[in-house]
């Protein structure tokens, strides 16, 4: 068995020059800081997150249907993604059937870990969740520097997890530009 | 100095070639064979080895990039090296890489032809294309240069566990891609 894993070696050793170039040139983009602030802002977030449902369920809350009274945390809970007050439920999430190829869905970061993203589809996305969805990332392709409050384009495989929050495997994430967001 | 620069040393058969090289490149040279044979002699004796080859062989070769070109030569005279001492179980470098590569061995049913060095090596090239930049840099990074996975992972600032589990991803796509294309090694 060595023997063959020799020859995959060797085959390695013969992969082409400008590969071998590239990656010595390549600079890994590093991801120490999500994992200092990413767990603590995760941990805010989602003591808002509870706090502000909690409110909506027990009747705490002025019957705005919007965002919540008096809330300024816009990178926590930013308007576009904000839940109706009559839809208390977090956990129900639905998605498109899989059709053997990535699906994507426009959402807003609420915050950043070193393996996955907690963030709200934006509504009248293919993807609907009533609360936010955990995205992992090991998989992305790319992943650019995100930080709370950024709009992103996922990319998964149908593939839904039935836990609190829903989770789903990205395979890509893109940040987007404001302008591309559609109009509400 | 540029690359090509220390290539026309070589082809003019000036000794300041192999310092300019050593200048350059050593270091690197010596990370490889160190990340192989995890033996301070024996690399020293590789990287010497080495520029002794490159000398030999330029002329009449011109590579492209000497890095690279370099990079080849200190990974073959490792892998020499290791396996004219495999008996004594003396370089753990090797055998770590060569247990993970294992990984990637297509299994047996999949069997369908033999196919030669050369042709592995641009079948392996094209699946790293595929690739996005990061993966594809990460396992050049393991496998060609045999960086430890606790000195990538310090890189890319993730848990070591974490890159463990990507690697494996990767040995494994590498195996699934090799399988379709019905390539026994």
């Amino acid at each position: 068995m060595s023997q063959k894993a020799e020859i995959l070696f060797d085959a390695i050793t013969g992969i082409r020059a400008e590969l071998v170039e590239e990656a010595q040139r390549y600079t890994f983009r590093r991801r120490a800081y999500r994992r200092r602030y990413g767990a603590l802002a995760a941990c805010l977030v989602l003591a808002a997150l509870v706090g502000f449902y909690s409110l909506a369920l027990f009747g705490g809350g002025t019957g705005d249907s919007g965002a919540p009274s008096g809330d300024t945390n816009d990178a926590a809970m930013p308007p576009a993604s904000a839940a109706p007050a009559d839809t208390p439920e977090l956990d129900s999430a639905s998605a498109p059937e899989y059709a053997g190829e990535a699906l994507p869905f426009l959402a807003r970061v609420l915050a950043v870990s070193e393996d996955w993203i907690l963030a709200v589809p934006l509504p009248g996305e293919a993807f609907s969740a009533r609360g936010p969805i955990r995205v992992r990332t090991e998989e992305a392709a790319e992943l650019p520097e995100l930080h709370p409050g950024d709009l992103i384009r996922i990319s998964y495989l149908g593939d839904l997890q039935d836990s609190y929050p829903p989770g789903l495997r990205a395979t890509g994430v893109e940040r987007v530009m404001e302008e591309e967001e559609p109009a509400a | 100095m540029e690359d090509t620069q220390i290539i026309d040393l070589y082809w003019q058969r000036d000794e300041e070639a192999i310092r300019a090289t050593d200048g350059k490149y050593g270091p690197f040279c010596h990370r490889l064979a160190m990340n192989i044979l995890h033996s301070f002699q024996d690399s020293e004796e590789c990287v010497s080895d080495t520029y002794g080859r490159c000398w030999d062989t330029m002329p009449p070769q011109r590579p492209r990039s000497l890095q690279a070109y370099l990079g080849t030569i200190v990974r073959n005279l490792s892998i020499s090296r290791y396996r004219s001492a495999h008996a004594q179980k003396r370089f753990g470098g090797m055998e770590v890489l060569l247990s993970e590569l294992e990984g990637c061995v297509p299994a047996p049913e999949s069997v369908q032809r033999t196919v030669e060095a050369g042709e592995l090596s641009e079948l392996i090239s094209r699946w790293l294309e595929g690739l996005g930049a990061e993966d594809r840099a990460l396992f050049i990074r393991r496998y060609w240069n045999g960086d430890a996975v606790k000195t990538l992972a310090g890189e890319l600032g993730v848990r070591p566990n974490a890159l463990t589990k990507r690697l494996l991803r990767l040995r494994e796509a590498l195996r699934l891609a090799l399988e379709r294309e019905g390539v026994t090694v």
